[in-house]
């Protein structure tokens, strides 16, 4: 449903500018597709452009068969596009109800009765029934948030981005909502863009990363995961001295015997007590972005 | 099915007021109560002048200042360009919602004057009068909403209206003295009203206003200079 040719995108000109991303190319279909990479990957320019309000350098979009270059083919894929920007911004006079209604009334859903009919609905969604009639500004970080993906659900959107939704939500909020996108995942591409790995582990059938503005990865979960088989080592140390030789370390915690660190890279042969594990999806993107052999798309399948 | 829609673009008339910051409103309430007081206590010759002054000299820049904060003070911008509706519908809720303040401000120190007997006459006729304030205003609303795009800032697009109108404040009689440059001089028609210049100038305004309003839509389809 949402096909990427060839994509870049260069910010500004000469010698100050930036490219944002240098020839993306992905295939999304119904269902819910992850796309994970670190701060300044390159993932809200690609949210914004599908979501038609940044214009590509070069390459082609297309969203449900409609070519985003084209104006009139641009105003269709926003009509049935649901998004929350990563920086959400709200009318803080506004209630919930009313920023949500006015949104839904944007995006033209003109009759009155089913209006309302959907507003409800949503604001049960997001379980901010006893809440929807105060003024926004009283609202919670939290809150806010949910009022950002009740807006972007108002117009039953067949295509639903989704930048960092679970920042700023309490870790019941955060389940509640990841199961809610699965939900919805079933009939629609849901796109989620985040930095938070467990999110899309826990999500996502298939999942990109991005890093430097290139598609780094392609793949499931899994195959990110099986990426660090063989590299993943826990360390103890008695002395607490940090592993190196070329090792990052992932994860530690303090035990009797010392600091165990977890660690990823191509060799622990300098640590005799280096004990195998076996990787998560955490230590797959720490392996990928230590910059592992397995670098390119057609690599992985 | 009309009732419907009808419901709809009250409700998104509404929001749209709503989604303004409130001080931006306050501002031409102020000063035209300002004006208002000043007009009590300053003596008779000088008061006809008060009016004229607030109505085809102050109004504009309200409604410049005011169109320079229409579209990038707006906190959900972004959401804003994701719906599907056109560039030229975003323009006119805004622009509409600031031309609506203006106008009642207008109205309402008009209907003032007669209360502290002031004859607005010299001005020209009930509907003329109203070309004084409107033609300049409408230039201005453009004009002040398309530098603010042009230069991505509101505060920037309030210096250019400022200084723009500062210009011609101080040089209206070298504008006016020219038979060129006095159709685009705002104050025109207060300087010199119910004359046949006046109503070219005030044609002329208007045009400005279509072109300046043709210059904002095709800067606000470029939103990703605003995000």
């Amino acid at each position: 449903m949402i096909e990427i040719k060839g994509l870049y995108k260069t910010y500004g000109s000469g010698s100050k500018s930036v490219k944002a991303l240098q020839g993306i190319n992905l295939s999304i279909e119904a269902g819910m597709f992850g796309l994970l990479g670190p701060n300044g990957a390159g993932k809200t320019t690609l949210m914004r452009i599908l979501a038609g309000i940044v214009n590509p350098s070069r390459g082609s979009v297309r969203v449900n068969g409609h070519d985003l270059a084209v104006e009139s083919e641009r105003r269709a894929v926003k009509s049935v596009l649901g998004y929350l920007p990563q920086e959400l911004g709200l009318y803080p006079d506004l209630s919930a109800r009313q920023f949500i209604d006015y949104m839904a009334i944007l995006k033209g859903v003109d009759n009155a009765r089913a209006r309302q009919k959907r507003v409800d609905e949503v604001i049960a969604m997001v379980s901010l029934e006893n809440d929807a009639d105060r003024p926004i500004k009283g609202y919670s970080g939290g809150m806010k948030r949910r009022v950002g993906i009740a807006q972007a659900l108002v117009n039953d959107p067949r295509v639903l981005i989704v930048d960092e939704p679970t920042a700023g939500l309490d870790p019941e909020e955060r389940i509640r909502f990841r199961n809610l996108l699965v939900d919805l995942a079933s009939d629609r591409v849901v796109l989620l863009s985040t930095h938070i790995v467990g999110d899309i582990g826990l999500t996502c059938r298939d999942m990109a990363v991005l890093s430097k503005g290139r598609i780094c990865f392609q793949g499931s979960p899994l195959d990110l995961t099986r990426l660090a088989e063989g590299h993943i080592w826990t360390i103890v140390s008695p002395d607490g001295s940090k592993p190196d030789d070329g090792l990052t370390v992932v994860s530690m915690q303090h035990m009797p015997e010392g600091i165990a660190f977890r660690v990823v890279g191509a060799s622990a042969a300098g640590y005799p007590q280096a004990r195998p594990e076996q990787p998560s999806l955490e230590d797959g993107y720490m392996w990928l972005m230590k910059g592992s052999p397995v670098q390119d798309t057609e690599a992985v399948h | 099915m009309k009732n419907g829609a009808n419901s709809r673009k009250n409700q998104k008339f509404r929001y749209t007021f709503q989604a303004f910051q409130k001080d931006q409103f306050w501002l031409p309430a102020a000063i035209m109560a300002l004006f208002m007081i000043v007009a009590i206590f300053i003596d008779d010759t000088n008061r006809f002048n008060t009016f004229r002054a607030f109505l085809g000299f102050t109004l504009p820049l309200i409604s410049g200042g005011l169109s320079a904060y229409a579209f990038l003070e707006d906190t959900a911008l972004e959401l804003q360009f994701t719906t599907s509706r056109s560039a030229w519908k975003m323009i006119f809720e805004r622009l509409s919602v600031i031309a609506l303040v203006v106008a009642l401000t207008a109205l309402v120190f008009q209907a003032y004057a007669p209360l502290i007997g002031v004859d607005l006459s010299p001005l020209g006729g009930l509907l003329a009068r109203q070309l004084i304030w409107a033609a300049p205003c409408l230039a201005m609303l453009a004009f002040g909403a398309s530098v603010s795009l042009l230069a991505r800032s509101s505060p920037g697009g309030f210096a250019f209206v400022g200084g723009f109108w500062t210009l011609q404040l101080f040089m209206r009689g070298w504008f006016a003295d020219s038979p060129v440059l006095r159709n685009i001089l705002l104050f025109y028609s207060a300087m010199d009203p119910s004359t046949r210049a006046a109503a070219v100038n005030q044609l002329s305004l208007v045009w400005i206003f279509v072109l300046l309003l043709l210059a904002t839509h095709n800067l606000l389809k470029k939103t990703e200079r605003y995000i």
